[in-house]
Order: C-alpha cells, then structure tokens, then sequence
C-alpha cells in the first residue's frame, strides 16, 4: 500500500502533457533537429571561411581549362583538350570497367553458385575451394595478383599468343558440314524415344563419337581444303587486342533483316505459346523462334551479298607512287583497296578485320585494344565478387523449402519445370536484395583502379586536382559520379525485387 | 493377411502391392519387412507414434523416398529407379502434406493448373474450368485468384487437396493433413476427405484423428519401429471387447 501511495505521489510532480509518451518523442526529436542544425551550420560556416582564405572554394570554370595530360585508354581525348573531357574519359573509363563486369560476375557467380550444389565432389570441391580462396583475400591483393603476376608473365608484343595459329591449314570443310547434320540429327531422333535411359545414352555416346572424330583430326569424309589462318586475338605483357568487325555500307539494310528477323522471333514464340495455352500440346518454341532469327539473318547476309561490284576501281600503288586503274577483283586479292573502299564496295555487311601491329611491331594499328591495367582490375573486381555472389545464389537456392521440391515431385513436374517455375522464382527472391549490395560493392571497388594506373573516374579526377588544385570541386564530382552510378544501380534492382515479392494477408 | 469386407467385396486386383519392403535411412532401420495389398477404393488409415516409419511408408510409394529392398507396384508399374516409371506412378497419385506445400508465388488457380497444363499437357481452359469445379467441391471458389499467403490453415489445405486432385490421380495419399491445423479448422478438412472417400477415391491416410479412422476408414493399419503391428477394420480396432497387441493397446490407451 505505501509502494502505490508513493508511485502515486512522484508521478503527479509532472503535469499529464509531460508524461504523454507522444509528447515526449516529439520534444526529443525538435531537441535532436537542434543540435543537428546548429553542429552543421558551425561547420559549414568554418569549411567555407577555410577554403575562402586558400582560394578553394567550389567552382566549376576551371573544367573548361585545357587539361594539358594525357591519359591512357582515352579514345579521342587530347592533352590539348579541356578538363571537362578528361573528366569524362575517366567517367566512360569507369562505366566500362563497371557495366561489362556486373555481367561478367553475374554469369560466373550464378554458376560457380550451382556448382556448390553440384552432387559431384570433384566440381563442389573446386567451387568451394574457388570460393574461400578468392572472397577471404583483398580484392586489392587480387587486382595486384592479376597485374603483377600474371599479366606480367605474359610475353612481350612481338611474341604474343595468337588465336588462332597464324598459317594455312587443310581442313575437311565437307566432313564438319555433314558432321553437324550427324549431330543435329542425333539429338532429334533421340527426343523421340521415349526410355530416358536410351535417350541419355544415344545422345551422349553419340555426339561424343562424333566430336572426336573431328577433333582428333581424322579425315573420314572429303579431302581438306587450304584455308588461311590469320590470327583474330593476340594475348600480351601490353594487354590483349581482338578483332574489330567495322559496319559496311550494307550494315544498314542488313539491319533491317536482323529486325525483320526478330519481330518473327517474337511472333513464333508468342504463337506456340498461345497454341501450348490453348490445346495444351507442348512445343520447344524457344528453339523454333531462335531458328526463325538466325535463318532469317544469315538469308538477309547471303542476299545482299549478291549486290553486283564495280569491274574497275582507281586505286593508290605505293609502289609507283601513282592512282592506277585496275580490275576490282584483283585489286581485292592484292589487297590493295583502302579500306574506305573496303567498306563502301564489299560485300558483307560486317567487315572483319584482325588485329595488326604497326610497321616497328610496338603499337596496335588495327583491331580493339584492351590495356593491362584495364584486364587486371576488370579480371580482379570479377573474380573476386563472383566469389560472394556464388554464396548468395547457393543460399537463394538452399533457402527453398524442400517441401516445395516435394510437393513438384509429387505432382510429377519435371526436373526442368520445377526449377524455371517453383524454385527460381522463390530462390530470385532471396538471392536479389544481397545480389543488389555484391554490384554495388564492385561499382565503388572500381576505384581501385589507381591500383594499377586504369585512368578511370577517380585517377584521372586526381590528376585533375593536382593540377589544377580545385580539390573541392573534383571530390565532390568523384563523389556525385559514384553517386549517380550507386543510384540507378539501386534503382534497377529495387525494380526487380518488386517483381518477385510473395503476396501475402 | 486379413482381408477387409470391402476387398472381398470389390474383388479386383489391389492397386498398391508392396512385398517385403526395407527401408534404412543410414544405420536406422525404418521400414522392416512391411508387406501389405490396397484394393481400388479403399481408405486405409495408418496410426502409430511418432517415429514409427507411417510417413515413410508413404512416401515410399510415390518414391518421395527410395527403398532398398523388397518390391512396391503401383497401378500395376513396379517402383524401381526408372524414371518413366516414376513419373507415371506419380501421375496416378495424389498428395497432401503436413506443411501444404502450395507455391507461395502463385495464386490459388496457378497453383491447381500448374500440373495439369505441364505434366497431362491440358489446354489453360479446360484446366482453369476444372480447377473452378475442384475449388467448388472443397468449398472456396471465390479464394481463386488470392495467394497462399491470405488463406488461413485450413483453406490452404483445401487448396492443396484441390491440387493434388487435379491431376486427376487413381490414389490419393495424406500426410498428417491435419497435424499443423488450429482445432476449428481440423473439421472442414476431415469434411472434404470424407466427402473424397464417398466418391470411391482409393486413400491411404496417415493421422492422429481417431474418430475419421473410425468413421471413414475401411481398415485401419498399426505400425510401430517400423513394422505394421495389426491391422484390421475400424469397428474391431477401436473395440474395447476385442484383444489387441499389448503395444497396440498402450498406444490406443494413450490416445483414447
């Protein structure tokens, strides 16, 4: 009784409106917004009397100084030109590294993800092996690992590997064109039988056989025929250069057959869609719409290619140091069209053109270059998210009750039904939010690239601030890039989680 | 083997034959030597304690779970590791779990036509025409188009029976179906399952629910450490006059 009395008594010191528990968290938080305003106001005030003093304060004219410095795998920028550009090489540089490698660690992360549930010890082993290595070491280390040791080790320029073998080479053109009819055949007979255990076996069995006839090399139908080889990728210490495909002045008529052939693609598999939703019978209708593509494109290449060329043709002999006339098919086979000519008058709506070095063998002249610093941080930010994006979709995958798989066996669905319909949309959305943080991790990681010299946003926005010491200005522009890059890639992914929420009371 | 009045009356071949059948999850041996014939149309109720290898029984005969020795047949195709054989034994029956299992991403209708269009290849119409029926016999069609998620306990078991029932399976088989159910909703599954069991669905049922054994089942099978004790039909079973098997008896002594 004394206990109440007392209670009583304390609590009647405060008016009511001070013990409403509304009330309270509403004084606490004007309270807080108070201290807030006050701490940084003082703090914007002294930054900004700081920076006024030293000259510092942000401005964005200077970005349209000449930069006066190069920088490395910069397209057409020049030192002549203006900050603004420079600033902008480094912005593309880093989207370059950023874009390719979310798809590149995307694809290897889902399968070495699959492959930690793989039945088979040897590949679990591997992938888990791949896993603890890769995700507990930095991913400085590891950019390090791929500049400095590996890309080093490789040989120098005029010994590169190249892909493939430069030569002529005999090859049984006749025996690999019916060797693909011997296949393609297999596998649709096989389809039709209805022991899987037959099917498995003929299709296995038999394609084996027939692979390696090819591969080994052994000549069982036709004679070869002489084809040159001229190598498409070259892999060096200076970095790999690949073939460059260059749009003639066909690509744009042969576009149209490439969208032509799309919206049949589209048309197909939405028709045997509705026929499955409609009688129920099953089609493959992904097979039918990409053979509908590819059959509809490789037409539109061998019908344009008909176009007529000119029968003479002026062309530059170095030689003579003169124009000449001369029949277009061999200035063709000598090689001695500039490739203006090439473009305008060829027959292929893609011109292929391999790498080649200039005449003193240092420098690429032709083709795509990709620089060692670019493969190391690129390599490095991929291998190295994959590693964690694996566990993810491991997780994503585990996190499925075992009684949905149980109760698809029940019903009888097939192995393939069950995984494209019951578990990976319930294991999508376990896997995505956590998937969502791993590309932002590889997005603001990328700035790891003053690592090795890739002159990507915040190398080049470096430079920049040495030079012309606007320090402010240039972090804060770092900042708003990363930002912006940060943003949209939450957006995306927030778009897509919302498409596999569950749906419940 | 004692024979029920029912099979002596039905007279056909069983559709369930399994023959000195073993199962061992490790060194535990689950399953021992358990022989037993499920004619057409029967409804046969398995009870026991917990750990007694009933579920597993069960699940051996749509292969959920794998035997190691002995033979089980069903619908005249004998369980082995051929796949076409699963799957065709899989198609014949239906089942319900303890947990649902219905597929929280897809709606009520999905979750009943899904099968039917992918395994018996039916067109959506007819599907969704005979998923509506289903919904109208378990007595929640206007839940078609709601989630899994919105439905109480005992709607989503209903749902889950319209499911399995949609394949249109010769054999149907429960699993605790009302074991994860608050009391108010154990009713209108049992309503549903009996209901099933006047249409001459053949039924193999495991549960705690005494009083369906004794009102539905045609026989009633005991199992305990993974053997079938006794077996017969309900009015003896449940018979206070009748001698039982001293564990029998304490199970019946715990639960009744």
């Amino acid at each position: 009784m004394r206990m109440q009395s007392e209670q009583a008594q304390y609590g009647s010191i405060l008016p009511a409106i001070f013990r409403d528990g509304r009330i309270l968290q509403g004084i606490a938080q004007i309270i807080f917004v108070m201290i807030i305003v006050v701490v940084m106001n003082d703090l914007g005030t002294r930054i900004n009397t700081a920076l006024d003093s030293t000259n510092q304060s942000p401005n964005f004219e200077f970005l349209q100084n000449r930069a006066g410095f190069d920088v490395a795998d910069s397209g057409d920028y020049q030192s002549s030109d203006r900050y603004i550009d420079a600033f902008r090489v480094g912005f593309i540089n880093t989207l370059r590294v950023v874009l390719l490698g979310l798809i590149a660690t995307t694809v290897i992360g889902i399968l070495v993800g699959i492959f930690l549930l793989s039945r088979n010890f040897l590949v679990r082993s591997i992938s888990r092996a791949y896993v603890e290595v890769l995700r507990n070491t930095p991913v400085l280390l590891q950019i390090f690992a791929w500049f400095f040791i590996v890309i080093f080790s490789l040989p120098q320029q005029q010994d590169s590997f190249a892909f493939p073998r430069e030569g002529i080479r005999s090859l049984p053109l006749l025996q690999y064109a019916l060797s693909l009819i011997v296949i393609l055949f297999i596998w649709q007979y096989s389809g039709s039988l209805r022991r899987p255990v037959r099917r498995a076996v003929l299709r296995q069995v038999g394609i084996a056989i027939v692979v390696a006839v090819n591969l080994f090399g052994i000549v069982l139908v036709g004679s070869g025929s002489p084809i040159e080889f001229l190598p498409g990728i070259y892999i060096s210490i200076k970095g790999v250069a690949i073939f460059e495909l260059i749009p003639s002045s066909l690509f744009g008529v042969w576009m149209v057959f490439v969208v032509i052939g799309i919206v049949i693609a589209m048309i197909l598999w939405r028709y045997f869609g509705y026929i499955t939703e409609s009688t129920g019978q099953p089609f493959p209708r992904t097979r039918y719409a990409l053979a509908a593509f590819i059959g509809f494109t490789a037409l539109g290449w061998l019908i344009i290619g008909m176009r007529p060329t000119p029968s003479q043709i002026t062309v530059f002999d170095e030689e003579r140091d003169e124009y000449i006339e001369l029949d277009y098919d061999d200035a063709f086979e000598s090689g001695m069209l500039s490739i203006e000519q090439e473009l305008e008058f060829t027959r292929q709506p893609l011109l292929y053109r391999p790498p080649a070095l200039d005449r003193r063998g240092r420098n690429i002249e032709t083709g795509i270059e990709i620089s060692p610093s670019y493969l190391a941080v690129f390599l490095g930010l991929v291998i190295y998210t994959s590693a964690f994006i694996a566990e993810i979709v491991r997780a994503g995958i585990q996190a499925v009750p075992k009684g949905q798989l149980e109760a698809s066996r029940a019903l009888g669905l097939s192995q393939g039904d069950m995984l494209r319909l019951i578990i990976l949309p319930q294991a999508l959305r376990v896997i995505i939010p956590p998937l969502g943080n791993q590309f932002l991790n590889l997005s603001k990681n990328s700035s790891l690239a003053i690592a090795v010299s890739y002159t990507d946003i915040f190398q080049v926005t470096n430079t920049i601030i040495n030079q012309s010491g606007q320090s402010v200005t240039g972090i804060l522009m770092i900042l708003l890039a990363y930002l912006f890059i940060s943003l949209c890639i939450s957006l995306a992914m927030n778009m897509v989680n919302q498409r596999f929420q569950l749906v419940t009371r | 083997m004692e024979n029920s009045a029912k099979q002596v009356m039905a007279g056909d071949e069983p559709i369930i034959i399994c023959r000195e059948m073993n199962k061992w999850f490790g060194d535990f041996h689950v399953l021992r030597n358990i022989s037993l014939e499920v004619m057409p149309q029967e409804v046969l109720v398995i009870i026991g304690p917990s750990g007694s290898g009933k579920s597993t029984l069960i699940r051996c005969i749509n292969r959920l779970e794998e035997h190691q020795d002995g033979t089980i047949v069903v619908n005249g195709i004998e369980l082995s590791h051929d796949v076409q054989n699963i799957a065709e034994i899989r198609r014949e029956t239906g089942m319900v779990f303890q947990q649902f299992n219905l597929f929280p991403h897809l709606t009520v209708m999905d979750n009943i036509t899904l099968a039917p269009m992918k395994v018996r290849h039916w067109a959506r119409d007819r599907a969704e025409q005979r998923a509506m029926e289903l919904l109208e016999r378990v007595e929640i069609p206007e839940q078609a188009f709601k989630y899994p998620g919105q439905l109480s306990g005992g709607q989503q078991q209903r749902v889950a029976i319209a499911r399995a029932l949609a394949m249109e399976p010769k054999i149907m088989l429960f699993d605790e179906p009302t074991s994860a159910l608050d009391p108010e909703m154990i009713k209108e599954v049992l309503d549903v399952m009996k209901e099933l069991a006047r249409t001459g669905m053949t039924m193999l049922v495991v549960t705690h629910e005494m009083g369906f054994a004794r009102e539905v089942a045609d026989r009633v099978i005991f199992m305990d450490m993974g053997r079938i004790v006794e077996e017969g039909p309900p009015e003896n079973f449940f018979s206070p006059e009748i001698e039982h098997h001293p564990r029998t008896q304490e199970f019946l002594d715990q639960i009744l």
